[in-house]
């Protein structure tokens, strides 16, 4: 199993945004946030892209996979 | 915004299910388990057959709402995975390990038994699997 480290928190505490304002503009839950900022959840590869292109970052900025 | 509000609602629709259910399932197993059916009050009789329906009710929540989101899709992933595992385990070991149970420590009374624990125990333990993945899944690790 990978270990895949993310830096949603950091990226979303630098732009001031609560975990469901996050949510809002990713289009889940708080709780799917929270899960994936916490490790319980690994993103889909789309919400992944998403995610990435909302922080107009590449997947791998914003994701760690520790290889 | 407002489907976005609306996918939090079910989400915590949900995540309620789940914790409803566990408390519902719980509370009518300890009840069925510890108190003798021909001497419980009605008032306690009722309490359990709340628990039962809520506990049906929140897996009917659960599964209607379980698509609401990838992270409640996951959840519920999680919990059947871990009923999943249990049914094979009971299925395919239950019978022998119960009857290892019966032949080191009841030995005198191997022969007037079936092996019945999956046939008691097994829906409840199926169900404790399913909330213990779903718990599991929720519980987070940094």
């Amino acid at each position: 199993m990978i270990d895949l480290k993310n830096r949603l928190k950091v990226l979303r505490a630098e732009r001031d945004w609560s975990q469901a304002e996050l949510a809002g503009h990713l289009d889940v839950s708080r709780q799917a946030v929270n899960a994936i900022e916490t490790g319980k959840h690994d993103p889909s590869l789309p919400l992944a892209f998403k995610i990435a292109r909302l922080f107009e970052m590449t997947i791998e900025e914003v994701f760690d996979d520790q290889a | 915004m407002e489907e976005t509000t609306l996918r939090q609602k079910y989400t915590n629709r949900f995540l309620r299910a789940s914790e409803v259910g566990l408390l519902g399932f719980a509370y009518a197993s300890l009840m069925s388990a510890v108190l003798d059916p021909l001497s419980v009050s009605v008032l306690t009789r009722l309490s359990v057959i709340v628990a039962v329906a809520a506990w049906g009710g929140s897996l009917i929540v659960m599964f209607l709402y379980r698509r609401t989101d990838e992270y409640t899709l996951s959840l519920w992933h999680a919990g059947t995975g871990a009923s999943f595992i249990m049914t094979t385990l009971l299925l395919v070991f239950g019978s022998f390990f119960e009857q290892l149970f019966y032949s080191i420590f009841m030995p005198d009374r191997l022969l007037d038994r079936d092996a019945e624990f999956a046939f008691y125990f097994g829906a409840p333990m199926l169900m404790f699997a399913f909330y213990l993945g779903v718990l599991g899944k929720r519980v987070p690790t940094r």
